[in-house]
């Protein structure tokens, strides 16, 4: 593949609150080149979307901060930059689409004025040019009658509507890296195929590279080419998709895969993994998935286990992979 | 059990109200004065060894009148608002629960009463019946158990459209047990807290009331009053005028400190 | 096959909620003419996107408001000529399991007095007296093993300290101590993570043999509907467009709707490239369905008559019904 274009090293971020410390984002590393998709997948606290915030610098301070890692956009360091030099790169080099797109619309504005602004302020364009933009990228993301649409209010519009202008918005700006939180979670099944499918069509054009964030393994299964499995705070699995499905490694890996219920089989009992979540202001020492793992050793319990590789691009945190 | 920091303004705000429910109801135990003797001679003196606050236009200890000044603002501040609650809260429950033409009928008679300016109102009924304490807390009360209404009819109709309800109505709860053992229970923070601030506001009703007159009645002492007379001496006795601003301001400011401490402490997720 | 016993008939269910814009009242036709068996001892799935009318029409089988046409038959019984205090007695016999654990569980109660709370509402029909508070805990504390949850720790506590997973055993317990015939789970497991969502589904499976159960599993995920029911109606706008058995469903789909629902599922096997059917367009709105077949404006299969008049169900094969005008003679 081609060189990397967002490489996030060794990134940790925690909370601070008068209850303890809680490590949100632990040692996570990742990387996504040009045009490729990389799935990063979990449970809803594992730190999934905190670390996309991050990396945009979006956590509220206090109590989060940010606290070591890397950041490197092209080589450069974004933990580096200062306030504005970071403005610039928001919106412009990396975007970013949220779940619910009608939180993150202005319902005062029009859907138009909304596109238009990040054009105008990053691309320097003039209103008329900016306008003509705007329409063109609303036609882009397969909204009809762009030119009347332009004019309307997001209330006015329905879910997969509003999350079709949410990306045009981020991508106005040609960014090189679009990270997307949970895009089609809010949305049905029939509108969520259309998103991902525009989605892969946009990616084939631009070739931004895509972060996915989601809890969906369906979803990593049919978009991504790599996928990173996340649990409380740290990556524990990374690879090739189709190396993460067929070859999984972690016990949460593979406990994850088959704890969903598929199509394809049969009316048996589900595989679960026991247990809960820990609190991740109480973290067990030692390996975060120990109490809850069927293959638990007494080193487990003992330490964290480092990073290692399975194969050719295919790494994992876990003891049975070896190491000490 | 663990035990719960409390923060400063809450014990300060206890302290406060603890003094002035004792000078409301022993008042005996802060001053050894009668509050309407009178003595002439010495009117108006500044502070001395038997009298530390001075005395009045008529030579009554200031200390002694502000001890027994509690009582009316206590009386009045805590009867309005309760009676306004004992009142408020039903009209509201019944119309937000049932809706349709009773929640009409109980609305609509609600709005004609907040319809009317609340002192004009006031000064209306006192001008018809006679000034007292209890004249004073039926006006307040007329004036303020529709908000009362209002606040518990809006959080019962957010309370009645929740899960929780709907699960007690699924599992066979009669429409009563629905009423007052499920919503009631979960709207009690919010009139719990909106009881304390309308004992503030009724607190300051009852002073602009007696201020202009239309409220306690001389000789007996009350905050309202004694500034009412106190701003003719303003350039003689500052005390005289400070120290039943100051009574209001603490008593008023405790009330509110404490309403904000129990939205705090009846917060369902704090329940352990 | 043994004979089927119907437990619930729902002929011709019709909901509309009414919702008044600018001086006309208009009405949301949530549910739109719905006819239904549910057998003794089935999972039926009710499946279908937003705004379909699933939960509604789910609500109207236990009678949680009033229908606006059509009659709902309870083993036998129509429970909306049922009089007031006959329909709360009945109402042990039929409970519901909700989508958001921690808001369907009161959060001044104590789990155990949330869990206890049904058994107040039936005292009379209870087989032991209520003042026994030594049985009434006894029963609750077997209630709360049922569902996987240790009494001696969680039961004097509050909702608010559980974790997802947990409150939605409590919500299940407190639908299981009256030992209903039949239990309605809304979007049961759809506010759960995979991991946890997987031991529910496990444990309201197990429930079902050990209670005797009949479930009513709404959901918009099909895998899971795949994964527990017997046999399942697919809905659009109110209507149910087709219904089959799960295996049929799946193997041999014949609305086109249900086909681009199963084709839009995201499957979790890299390996697996299919063909997807996109639809196009939006979900109308329930406000103001297209006339015909409420389908026809995103049908690929879209022919001329599909905008005129609405298509009936039509038994194509033993068991597997669909509406839809391909099939008219």
């Amino acid at each position: 593949m081609s060189e990397k274009v967002l490489e996030v090293k060794n990134l940790e971020t925690h909370f601070f609150s008068s209850r303890g410390v809680a490590k949100a984002v632990d040692r996570v590393s990742y990387s996504v080149s040009k045009g490729e998709i990389l799935g990063v997948v979990g449970e809803s606290g594992c730190g999934k979307s905190v670390t996309a915030l991050s990396i945009l610098q979006l956590i509220q301070s206090p109590p989060g901060k940010i606290v070591g890692g890397e950041i490197l956009l092209d080589g450069r360091d974004l933990l580096k930059l200062s306030k504005k030099e970071m403005e610039a790169v928001r919106g412009n080099k990396i975007s970013m689409i949220f779940q619910e797109p009608m939180t993150s619309l202005n319902p005062l504005l029009t859907v138009g004025d909304q596109i238009m602004e990040p054009i105008r302020l990053h691309r320097g364009l003039g209103k008329k040019e900016a306008k003509t933009e705007a329409i063109r990228m609303l036609e882009a993301v397969g909204i009809p009658n762009a030119e009347k649409r332009f004019h309307e209010y997001p209330n006015s519009m329905s879910g997969g509507m509003r999350q079709r202008v949410m990306i045009a918005m981020a991508l106005s700006c040609r960014p090189e890296v679009l990270i997307a939180d949970e895009p089609t979670t809010a949305l049905d099944v029939t509108i969520q195929a259309q998103i991902l499918d525009l989605m892969l069509k946009l990616r084939d054009e631009t070739g931004t590279a895509i972060i996915m964030i989601t809890h969906d393994l369906g979803v990593v299964a049919e978009m991504c080419d790599r996928a990173a499995v996340m649990y409380c705070g740290s990556v524990v699995e990374q690879g090739p998709v189709k190396e993460i499905f067929k070859n999984p490694v972690h016990p949460y890996t593979k406990g994850l895969i088959a704890s969903i219920p598929k199509l394809s089989d049969e009316h048996e009992k589900l595989f679960n993994i026991r247990g809960a979540v820990p609190n991740l202001r109480n973290l067990p020492e030692g390996c975060r998935f120990a109490d809850r793992c069927d293959y638990c050793m007494e080193k487990c319990r003992k330490a964290i286990p480092e990073i290692t590789t399975v194969s050719e691009g295919h790494e994992v945190r876990c003891f049975l992979n070896g190491g000490e | 059990m663990k035990i719960r920091k409390v923060k400063f303004t809450t014990v300060f705000a206890l302290a406060i109200l603890f003094v002035v429910l004792l000078m409301t109801f022993f008042p005996s135990i802060f001053t050894s004065y009668d509050p309407l003797a009178v003595e002439p001679k010495i009117k108006l003196q500044g502070p001395s060894p038997e009298h530390f606050l001075g005395v009045d236009e008529y030579g009554r200890d200031i200390w002694c009148r502000l001890v027994y000044g509690a009582r009316p603002s206590i009386e009045v501040g805590f009867g309005s608002a309760l009676l306004a609650m004992l009142v408020g809260v039903p009209l509201g429950l019944i119309a937000g629960y049932f809706g349709g033409w009773v929640d009409n009928v109980i609305m609509r008679i609600m709005d004609a009463f907040l319809s009317f300016p609340s002192v004009l109102l006031a000064i209306l009924l006192i001008t018809v019946f006679d000034p007292s304490v209890k004249t004073l807390i039926f006006t307040i009360t007329i004036v303020s158990f529709p908000a009362y209404g209002r606040i518990v009819r809006s959080s019962v109709l957010s309370l009645k459209e929740r899960d929780f309800t709907e699960a007690a109505r699924a599992s066979g709860a009669k429409p009563s047990y629905i009423m007052f053992r499920t919503i009631l229970p979960n709207c009690a923070s919010g009139i719990i807290v909106q009881f304390s601030l309308f004992a503030a506001s009724a607190i300051l009703i009852e002073a602009s009331m007696s201020f202009l007159g239309l409220g306690i009645q001389p000789p007996t002492p009350a905050w309202g009053s004694m500034l009412s007379y106190a701003k003719a001496y303003i350039g003689k006795s500052m005390l005289y005028i400070l120290t039943p601003t100051i009574m209001i301001f603490l008593t008023v400011l405790s009330i509110n400190l404490l309403g904000d401490a129990l939205r705090e402490w009846l917060d369902p997720t704090r329940l352990k | 096959m043994p004979e089927k016993k119907v437990l619930i008939h729902a002929d011709g269910v019709k909901k509309y909620f009414p919702s008044s814009e600018g001086f006309k009242t208009k009405y949301v036709k949530a549910v739109d003419n719905v006819s239904l068996d549910v057998y003794k001892g089935e999972t039926l799935g009710l499946v279908g996107e937003s705004g379909c009318g699933k939960s509604t029409f789910g609500r109207c089988l236990l009678r949680l408001f009033d229908i606006t046409g059509g009659t709902i038959e309870f083993n036998g019984k129509d429970i909306y000529a049922m009089s007031p205090n006959d329909l709360i007695k009945e109402r042990r016999n039929m409970q519901l399991i909700f989508q958001d654990p921690l808001a369907s569980l009161n959060p001044r109660l104590r789990i155990r007095q949330i869990v206890e709370e049904p058994l107040h509402f039936h005292k009379e029909q209870l087989d032991f007296d209520i003042n026994d508070k030594a049985k009434v805990r006894e029963v609750v504390d077997k209630t709360l093993r049922d569902v996987g949850l240790d009494p001696d720790l969680c039961a004097d506590r509050y909702p608010h300290e559980f974790s997802g997973g947990q409150q939605q055993r409590v919500g299940i317990a407190r639908a299981l101590i009256l030992k209903p015939d039949f239990i309605v789970c809304d979007e049961a497991v759809s506010a759960l993570d995979v991991s946890v969502q997987a031991q529910v589904l496990n444990l309201l499976e197990e429930l079902k043999k050990e209670y005797d159960l009949t479930y009513l599993f709404i959901s918009h995920n099909l895998s899971v509907i795949k994964h527990v029911c017997d046999r399942i109606a697919v809905m659009y706008l109110g209507q149910v467009v087709e219904l089959a058995d799960r295996d049929v469903l799946f193997s041999n789909p014949q609305h086109p709707y249900t086909k681009a629902l199963i084709s839009a599922i995201p499957i979790p096997d890299p390996e697996k490239k299919r063909n997807r059917i996109l639809l196009e367009g939006d979900i109308p709105s329930p406000m103001n369905p297209p006339s015909g077949c409420r389908f026809h404006t995103r049908c690929y299969e879209c022919g001329e008559n599909c905008g005129c008049s609405e298509p009936s169900m039509i038994e194509v094969e033993p068991g597997h019904f669909v509406a839809c005008h391909k099939f008219d003679k």
